[in-house]
């Protein structure tokens, strides 16, 4: 573990960046049709109560990330081969993201790159951040909220000038009833993001201020839900479900339909920002996940060892992990209610379910 | 870091370099008592230079005893010398009491006294018995007084001789405000700065650096506003310093900061006495060193070398509006040339059709890459930049008509390179003159090639992929504890009343973040705080009446 600490505020930055990292970029929960953004929003309480989960833990080991509760809780024997587990998740988490992020880019801005080339790059970058510690990535983050934020504001209002957007479309709000919406909901709205803020229970001891820190991990959910309803209702708005429903890109497709009087346009560098901050930090923090369960499971003081090893495994792990990106979105849908559901809701679960038993008969005579 | 052991072994290999043999040793050798052999081991020890001067003469009120005033030609003011030696040492007999005569005949070493406390018409003169420190005051412009079988000597400061005046700053250049700089000379310097902060909180402390220059380097900080730790670790940064010389404060900048490589000042350093007074009234420290007009101030954040001293002149709105253009500034620098090359040969979809028409026709012609036309064109610029500065200002016409005439118009009417690509570069070099702190200017034009590379290998992507790197590095810079990027990455709300933006005094005001706990300031920035001038004047008020 590293000495760093982290402000609440610098916690509630990072979780919101990490959220929407890769899903803002992207129209979610399109099998809920125009009510996407009502499945996103109901998605955002079951995000809550993941993180509630999180928080519990937390409060019952503030000292002990993930990997060392778990085996505060299960035992040495049963804890140690799921940490292990738990750093494949970490990543394998990163390298999804880390893969998604080169897909997008090149499929968007940069048609002849090899994806090896790109994703290289990212991961050398963010090796060299992850090498000066967690102070310095949540710092980077408070000066990129800063901008992508101006960069939203700008994007709203241009678009709203730009007269692109058509509250109708839509309209009617659960034409095919809640049915639809809470299927949706269950399947995919609660899970992604939300499941993947597991990688901050890693981080959660580096809080300089506890209760302050909890609140504001619970509002950057709350935040992060809100935002990504609102910018999936704003694509649906613009585009119509349609086309937001078939590109891979909407947003870029959105922020490609201003134009103000043939002066202001053209602002797909918007949303490449976006889109490049978004993946670094979302993979940033699943690499820094990892480094972290693995320095702790294998004793290894100083953690700054293990980046550059495991940099280069997330690197060959998103480029092994699929053929194509169509794949690797079919891939996720599958993943997401498999592998993230376990690892990020139910194991969880069990684990403060094994605490509180624990807990209740330790304090048994 | 990948740096550390190469920094570790340059520091070892510096410090076996030093050889004591050169220097000045610091241990307490009295004076010889008699007069020929310290003449002569004076001149032996500086080798019979001929510009030390070397008057011996008998006084008039004791006539068998020999006296020795010993000088540097060129360090002192002659004048004062001769004004000294008329008046205190060869004064008539008639003018002396007698008593003091018996006296002094009976006591040799009584006539030190007659000298210190009678006779001597210079402000700052005392006692003396250590062969080192006399000899250190004697390069450095005192006079010596040596009076045969007596112990010791007396020291005089008549330093003078050739110093440039004060006059105008020629780097810092503003509309409003003092006109006042720093010069070479220390003593001149340090008065500039207490001329503008009466305040008996304003301490000093003095050593001297190099074992061969000795150059004094004096440390100044309001006490009680910066914060005692902060003065405690310059202080210790300073003593540890060991070099043969310190010619100017580039050197001291150097051996203190706390990282060496980085493209970024990590210290600032300025050669305006308003804007020291300003910082120190911020709770900064500032270091001046002696033989330049470059003072330095620490610690340093990222936003101070986009303050000019006129913004605390002039007014709120203009100000901002000029801090802004300077971030302008700095990003154009930055990444204006590294933006045109990624739109032009990676993201043709960015530009509007008629603009991308125009750049196509202008293109057709030129034989190069977007990238090879942009490196050539910033080479040709920082040359001339470079000639500019180093040129004798004889041929200065001559550079600055065949730079503009030959790199502009020649250049894009041979089909060299475009038009466009001219406008980008001269735009960017235009930009880079808006910085006041001139410093940080050099690392935004340093960090410019990089950009190049990355957007003409990845365009957009590249750029901010280094975008990103670069402030992972900047917020991960420290001077003297401080975060590089403070007031924005960690982010305090109440300190950006001075960091883009400017409040007006009637806001209330805080310190920058450097002080402990005395966070509250008064209305006025720069000046003596007014509050404690108007409690003083009003108790004086009381006490007449």
């Amino acid at each position: 573990m590293e000495k760093a600490k982290i402000s609440p505020g610098q916690l509630f930055i990072l979780i919101l960046l990490f959220d929407m990292g890769t899903a803002i970029l992207r129209v979610m929960a399109m099998s809920a049709g125009k009510d996407a953004w009502l499945a996103i929003l109901l998605g955002t309480a079951g995000g809550l109560a993941i993180f509630w989960i999180y928080v519990s833990l937390y409060r019952l080991y503030p000292e002990l990330p993930l990997t060392g509760y778990i085996r505060a809780i299960l035992g040495k024997g049963l804890g140690w081969p799921l940490g292990l587990l738990y750093i494949l998740f970490f990543i394998h988490g990163g390298a999804r993201d880390l893969r998604e992020g080169g897909d997008l880019l090149i499929s968007s801005v940069m048609e002849q790159t090899p994806i090896i080339v790109v994703n290289a790059v990212m991961v050398l970058s963010i090796v060299y951040v992850l090498n000066k510690g967690i102070e310095v990535v949540a710092r980077t983050a408070q000066i990129f909220i800063m901008t992508i934020a101006i960069l939203g504001f700008l994007s709203i209002f241009l678009l709203l000038f730009a007269g692109v957007i058509d509250i109708s479309r839509l309209l009617p709000v659960m034409g095919n009833g809640l049915g639809p919406v809470i299927q949706t909901t269950l399947k995919q709205t609660i899970e992604f993001p939300h499941e993947e803020v597991i990688c901050f229970a890693m981080l959660l001891p580096y809080l300089n201020n506890r209760e302050k820190g909890i609140r504001a991990g619970f509002a950057a959910v709350l935040t992060s839900g809100l935002l990504l309803s609102f910018s999936t209702a704003l694509n649906i708005a613009v585009l119509g479900i349609d086309i937001a429903g078939r590109s891979t890109f909407p947003l870029l497709s959105t922020i490609r339909l201003i134009n103000i009087g043939e002066i202001i346009q053209r602002l797909d560098v918007f949303v490449v920002l976006t889109l490049i901050v978004g993946d670094f930090f979302k993979v940033a923090i699943f690499f820094y996940a990892a480094v972290l369960a693995a320095a702790d499971l294998f004793r290894i003081k100083d953690y700054r060892q293990l980046v550059l090893p495991i940099g280069i495994i997330i690197l060959f792990v998103s480029m092994m992990i699929s053929s194509s990106f169509i794949e690797q979105i079919e891939e996720g849908d599958v993943l997401l209610v498999t592998v993230f559901l376990w690892f990020g809701v139910l194991i969880p679960i069990f684990l403060l379910a094994a605490a509180g038993v624990r807990k209740w008969f330790g304090s048994r005579p | 870091m990948f740096f550390k052991p190469f920094v570790r072994a340059i520091k070892k290999r510096k410090k076996k370099e030093i050889v004591h043999e050169l220097g000045f040793h610091e241990d307490d050798q009295p004076l010889e008592q008699d007069l020929n052999r310290t003449v002569e081991r004076i001149k032996q020890e500086l080798g019979n230079s001929p510009d030390v001067i070397i008057r011996t003469f008998r006084m008039d009120i004791r006539p068998h005893q020999r006296v020795a005033v010993i000088y540097m030609e060129g360090l002192t003011d002659i004048e004062k010398v001769n004004d000294f030696v008329a008046h205190s040492l060869l004064f008539k007999q008639n003018e002396k009491e007698n008593e003091n005569e018996s006296s002094m005949s009976s006591d040799p070493q009584r006539i030190f006294d007659v000298i210190l406390n009678r006779a001597l018409t210079v402000g700052d003169a005392k006692y003396l018995n250590n062969w080192n420190v006399m000899m250190h005051a004697l390069l450095s412009g005192d006079i010596a007084v040596f009076v045969d079988n007596c112990e010791g000597c007396i020291i005089g400061n008549l330093r003078g001789g050739e110093r440039r005046p004060v006059t105008e700053p020629e780097t810092e250049v503003n509309i409003r405000g003092p006109k006042d700089s720093f010069n070479e000379t220390i003593g001149t310097n340090i008065s500039l700065i207490r001329r503008r902060l009466k305040s008996p909180n304003l301490w000093m402390e003095s050593m001297r650096i190099g074992d061969i220059t000795q150059t004094d380097v004096s440390i100044m900080y309001l006490k009680g506003i910066a914060e005692d730790r902060l003065v405690e670790e310059v202080r210790r940064r300073l003593k540890d310093i060991r070099i043969d010389a310190i010619l100017e404060s580039g050197y001291v900048e150097d051996l203190i900061q706390d990282q060496t490589f980085t493209p970024f000042p990590l210290v600032y350093n300025t050669e305006r006495p308003d804007v020291v007074a300003g910082n120190l009234l911020e709770g900064r420290i500032a270091v001046l060193v002696d033989g330049t007009p470059n003072t330095l101030i620490l610690p340093t954040t990222f936003s101070q070398f986009f303050k000019a001293a006129e913004d605390y002149y002039q007014r709120v709105e203009f100000t901002v509006f000029m801090r802004l253009i300077r971030y302008f500034g700095f990003f154009v620098v930055m990444l204006l040339p590294s933006m045109y090359i990624a739109v032009t040969t990676h993201h043709h979809e960015m530009i509007p059709t008629p603009l991308a028409i125009n750049l196509l026709a202008q293109r057709e012609g030129v034989p190069f890459p977007v990238f090879f036309e942009a490196f050539l064109m910033e080479a040709a610029f920082e040359l001339m930049r470079e000639a500019g500065t180093r040129m004798p200002r004889a041929v200065g016409q001559a550079v600055s008509t065949v730079g503009a005439i030959v790199l502009g118009q020649a250049a894009v009417e041979a089909g060299i390179v475009t038009a466009m690509m001219v406008i980008v570069v001269s735009f960017t070099g235009i930009a880079s003159f808006t910085m006041p702190g001139f410093t940080l200017t050099t690392s935004a034009r340093l960090i410019r090639f990089p950009m190049m590379i990355a957007a003409s290998t990845f365009g957009f992507y590249g750029i901010f992929m280094c975008t990103i790197l670069l402030v992972a590095h900047l917020t991960s810079l420290r001077s003297f504890g401080i975060p590089y990027l403070s007031p924005f990455a960690p982010f305090g709300f109440k300190h950006q009343k001075d960091a883009v933006l400017r409040a007006p005094y009637k806001t209330p005001a805080t310190r920058p973040g450097l002080t402990g706990g005395r966070q509250e300031i008064s209305n006025q920035k720069d000046g003596v705080p007014s509050s404690d001038q108007n409690d003083q004047t009003s108790e004086g008020v009381k006490h007449d009446t």
